[in-house]
């Protein structure tokens, strides 16, 4: 699809694609396994198994190094600062994220309703600060993520960027 | 906005049910999720079916306009798919926001809670998780509806 957006030159840090993709699935998976997957299996005072925190560390960082990467500083800059292409990137980034999360939220809502059911299956108050958190960081880094699986590989991207 | 497909909401009368639904929604759910005081069974039924009626509203104005759906290729023309993309990236930047304070804030009122703040149960995440779905659902509608000069001059 598209190219490498101009505004990545002027990004503090800057990663190839592939670099940038390999980060896309540690966040995600950081996120999902680290904080869902320690909400699912806390201990019995509500904390996460050691494991979890390592995992979601891990997302943790590479949340952060794809945020301030090019293509998510493009995701968090105001159309002043992009030209007509990188807005038009940077608003469908923003509407698949919208509707990725309106649909994460619904399986959410869907999923209270059968854990309501299902005694013991609601979250403590530890579990619930990781759901939070959880949804937080994926929104804040989806944009990005997107952008980074939408861009078309050029023929020399096998390395980082000078 | 152009009609194609099922006849959509009027802008006016999506701007008049967005407006009740931002009163009346929180009015119910604070009063009956959060209860600040002590409610009457006709109080806790009053605010019950304001919720209920609220609800109903939203739902008219999701079902009534295009808001978060994907519109079939072609059923948008470039102005009005640029201002579905706009409100749609206002609603996503409000839910970041949203959901960045929700977290913050719980945190703080749980970790240590050296504020002082009220302990917050985890029922009270899902049900902030819940209506932002419902947020999220109508607010792009609400925002076009909003944005939708053309119509209201007509």
């Amino acid at each position: 699809m598209e190219g490498t957006p101009a505004m990545a030159a002027n990004a503090p840090l800057k990663l190839s694609l592939r670099t940038a993709r390999i980060l896309s699935l540690l966040v995600l998976g950081g996120i999902g396994i680290g904080y869902l997957g320690g909400a699912i299996m806390a201990e019995p005072d509500g904390t996460a198994p050691i494991a979890f925190v390592f995992v979601r560390l891990i997302g943790l960082f590479s949340a952060v190094a794809l945020f301030i990467e090019g293509r998510g500083q493009m995701t968090q800059s105001s159309d002043a600062m992009l030209d007509e292409r990188e807005r038009q990137l940077r608003d469908k980034a923003y509407v698949a994220t919208h509707q990725i999360m309106v649909l994460t939220l619904f399986a959410f809502f869907i999923w209270s309703i059968i854990a309501k059911l299902i005694d013991g299956r609601m979250p403590g108050q530890e579990q619930a600060l990781d759901l939070l958190s959880g949804f937080a960081i994926t929104s804040m880094a989806l944009p990005g993520i997107i952008l980074a699986w939408r861009e078309q590989p050029l023929a020399d991207d096998e390395g980082e960027a000078p | 906005m152009a009609r194609m497909g099922m006849a959509r909401m009027p802008s006016r009368k999506a701007r008049l049910l967005s407006i009740a639904v931002a009163v009346l929604l929180p009015v119910a759910e604070i009063g009956l999720i959060i209860r600040p005081w002590p409610l009457s069974p006709v109080t806790e039924a009053g605010l019950a079916v304001i919720f209920l009626s609220a609800m109903a509203m939203a739902t008219a104005v999701l079902v009534g306009t295009p808001g978060w759906r994907r519109e079939l290729k072609g059923a948008l023309d470039e102005r009005e798919a640029i201002e579905t993309a706009k409100a749609l990236s206002l609603s996503y930047r409000i839910m970041g926001l949203l959901l960045l304070a929700f977290t913050l804030w719980f945190a703080l009122a749980t970790r240590g809670n050296s504020l002082g703040m009220p302990a917050p149960s985890a029922m009270l995440v899902v049900w902030l998780l819940i209506n932002m779905l419902w947020l999220q659902l109508i607010l792009p509608s609400a925002i076009l509806a909003w944005r939708d000069d053309a119509e209201m001059e007509d």
